[in-house]
């Protein structure tokens, strides 16, 4: 007695309400792939502009940061600071105005000339506070206006 | 079933079918030609119409000086423009535009209805306008479309700009508008301060003017130059600018320079070099020239300092000693030729003090023939003559030193160099030289970069660099004295300080000119140190072609007394009473 042969569903019964399901499950898998790759290119897309958005906003800063570090700059040049103690009255000091005080066996070191700048780490959070009197004598100093801070009090011997 | 089904069709609806089977296939196979036969091809066109790369240009390293102010930094300048053609609301942009570009309504009007395809509506703005005008386009270009908006171009690129103008310009140099450098550190380390454009790789619109994020973008950074900081004090440039400034004013000399060094390192710690002009306008015609450093490009003939060197030789060779004396009738045969001291002098018995105090030539003449040839070369060219120092800075000279045997040099030229006639030096090379006398016989190489910063973190520091001892200690210490007691006994000299050691000689040359000396013009200058003991400056003083005063003594050795006042002032150096009893 032969087998029974394996039943292959017609194309009219592939049609039909026993196979729906399967289409449904086939057509719904088929839709959530297209919405998953379209997230996932949409969620490129915004990430992208908002790279492209940081880094305008970051070139931005620094061009300001560029544009405000030079005009300090301009303003601070010797010449400027010069200009600006002498219309306040100020006028240059001299050797002969700064007193020394002669301490005995002082442990001295060579001369040291102005510090190498150094470097600034800029901290946004930073709380900032000014000290007028201070930045002003540095500015001084800096064109020999006023005795440099490291030179100490003395009896200046008489020649 | 279904070819059953279709054969018992009427003729009609069989060729319909078959048509519409045919076309399918041919839909699919074009379809299958194109998405996957033709991909690659296409995908590569695709590329290359919507590809564009935004550059990111490099930022150009900053040049400042050892205590923090900086003379040479990047600027971002806006350039704005519009595609007229696009813009439908003229008016109300004009109206928008006006205040933030600083223009009137009107004047913008006038561009925006050109019939150019572009207009440029301002050029050269600063970052707060450019950003303005990009606020004003971010807000408004949606909610009010008409305005062309949209075409709007807001363009940023770099210049190079110097805070301090004239500050230290010979230094520093410049880079012009094609971002290429000349003269100075900006062209000797370039290649430091250049730093690497970078780009974004993206999409663009269809007019290649922004990018479309459809994807992440890909991006190579910028890397940004390297930052340099100099050796150059600040406080000490302003001073022998001013002086320099003052000196060239009072003698109506032509030009002039200033130098001063750190003789145990080497450090430039000032350079002065007068005509200067303001780095920020390299392209006025006017200022062609101002930029040179004569102090390192330019070469001249030194006159009686170079008395120094051929002392140094002598005493270091044991050719004479602190002790001898000699017999100076005012003139000496050299080369069949007779050499004379100046002003004809015949001072009779005098020693080594006397010959530096009044700049006898015959005497130094005497020196460098009883060294003799071989010697005396050595030792000048042992003290760097006739080579580049090898300072930071384009276009140094290497001066010029005749040689034995080079087809120029002639037997009269023992003579003459030895009191710094027909040899040609740099000033940096002259102020080097001193510093080695000052520095117990040790030449050090000068250098002005101090540090470079990398945007990566790493610093490079320059450390001193010892190039040869020239002579021994004991002769430095011994010319050194002889130098100091010149100064005191000369009674004319201006070189002194109160309260400070100073030793340093004079030099008043002669210009060659044609073959011959100029009978009216001199090069006057004055180089010495303080404190004698322990020197913390060498400073050179070279006037060009003073018309005051053609000698050295009168119109460079004040500048040298009134600087090393001011130096002395800025760093709190005591006087050599007070430093000596501390010790």
């Amino acid at each position: 007695m032969k087998a029974p042969k394996a039943r292959v569903p017609s194309f009219r019964n592939l049609l039909s309400l026993e196979y729906a399901r399967t289409w449904l499950l086939l057509i719904a898998s088929i839709a959530l792939l297209g919405v998953i790759y379209l997230g996932q290119a949409s969620q490129a897309a915004l990430t992208g502009q908002r790279v492209h958005d940081l880094q305008e906003e970051l070139d931005r800063a620094r061009r300001e940061n560029a544009q405000l570090g030079s005009e300090i700059a301009a303003l601070t040049t010797p010449g400027k600071i010069d200009a600006r103690a002498r219309s306040l009255g100020l006028r240059p000091a001299t050797i002969t105005q700064t007193r020394f005080l002669i301490i005995k066996n002082y442990p001295s070191e060579p001369t040291k000339l102005a510090p190498a700048a150094k470097e600034q780490h800029w901290d946004p959070t930073a709380a900032r506070s000014f000290d007028f009197a201070a930045e002003w004598s540095e500015l001084l100093a800096r064109v020999g206006w006023t005795a440099s801070p490291r030179a100490a009090e003395a009896t200046f011997p008489r020649p | 079933m279904f070819a059953q089904t279709l054969m018992r069709a009427p003729l009609r609806m069989r060729l319909a079918f078959s048509m519409i089977l045919v076309i399918g296939i041919v839909l699919a196979a074009r379809l299958f030609y194109w998405q996957i036969l033709q991909w690659d091809k296409l995908s590569r066109l695709a590329e290359q119409q919507q590809a564009i790369d935004v550059p990111i240009p490099a930022r150009r390293g900053d040049i400042q000086t050892r205590d923090g102010l900086r003379l040479a930094t990047d600027l971002f300048l806006y350039t704005i423009s519009v595609a007229p053609p696009g813009v439908t609301n003229p008016e109300e942009l004009a109206k928008q535009m006006g205040p933030i570009l600083g223009q009137s309504p009107e004047t913008i009007l006038t561009k925006l209805n050109s019939k150019e395809p572009a207009a440029i509506l301002a050029r050269g703005v600063p970052v707060e306008v450019g950003t303005a005008v990009q606020d004003l386009k971010t807000r408004l270009e949606l909610k009010h479309p008409g305005l062309g908006l949209a075409n709007l171009q807001i363009e940023a690129k770099p210049v190079r700009n110097y805070p301090g103008r004239t500050f230290a310009a010979q230094v520093v140099g410049y880079v012009n508008a094609q971002r290429q450098p000349a003269y100075g550190v900006e062209q000797y380390k370039d290649a430091e301060l250049r730093g690497t454009d970078g780009k974004i790789h993206g999409a663009g619109n269809a007019l290649h003017d922004d990018l479309i994020p459809f994807d992440l973008p890909t991006s190579e950074p910028a890397t940004d130059g390297a930052d340099i900081t100099l050796t150059i004090d600040s406080g000490m440039q302003h001073v022998v600018e001013t002086e320099l400034a003052n000196a060239i004013k009072d003698s109506r000399a032509a030009s002039g320079s200033i130098i001063v060094l750190d003789p145990k390192t080497g450090a430039v710690l000032a350079l002065a070099v007068y005509p200067t002009a303001d780095l920020n306008a390299y392209f006025d015609p006017a200022n062609a020239g101002n930029y040179v450093n004569s102090a390192v490009s330019a070469q001249y003939e030194p006159g009686s300092v170079f008395k120094v060197i051929t002392v140094a030789a002598a005493l270091d060779a044991g050719t004479v000693t602190p002790a001898s004396v000699f017999d100076d009738n005012g003139w000496v045969l050299v080369g069949g030729r007779e050499l004379r001291n100046h002003n004809q002098i015949a001072p009779g018995r005098v020693n080594l003090t006397d010959v530096l105090r009044l700049s006898l030539n015959v005497e130094a003449v005497k020196m460098s023939v009883g060294l003799g040839v071989g010697p005396f070369y050595r030792y000048v060219r042992k003290f760097g003559f006739g080579i580049p120092t090898r300072v930071e800075l384009a276009a140094e000279a290497a001066g010029d030193v005749k040689s034995v045997g080079d087809g120029r040099w002639r037997d009269i030229d023992l003579g003459t160099n030895a009191f710094g006639q027909g040899i040609a030096v740099t000033p940096l090379q002259m102020t080097a030289a001193i510093a080695a006398v000052a520095n117990q016989g040790r030449l050090m190489r000068p250098y002005i970069v101090q540090e470079t910063h990398y945007p990566n973190g790493k610093i490079q520091k320059t450390e001193p660099e010892l190039v040869r001892q020239v002579i021994r200690p004991e002769t430095a210490q011994v010319l050194t004295r002889l130098l100091a007691d010149a100064i005191i006994g000369e009674s004319t000299n201006k070189a002194i300080v109160p309260g400070y050691r100073v030793a340093g000689k004079t030099g008043t040359a002669q210009i060659p000119i044609f073959g011959t000396l100029d009978p009216r013009w001199t090069i006057a200058s004055f180089v010495g140190y303080l404190p004698a003991d322990d020197p913390r400056f060498v400073i050179l003083v070279k006037l060009d072609k003073p018309q005051t005063s053609e000698w050295g003594s009168q119109v460079a050795s004040p500048v040298f007394a009134s600087v090393a006042k001011q130096l002395v002032t800025l760093v709190g150096l005591p006087p050599d009473a007070v430093r000596l009893a501390s010790k």
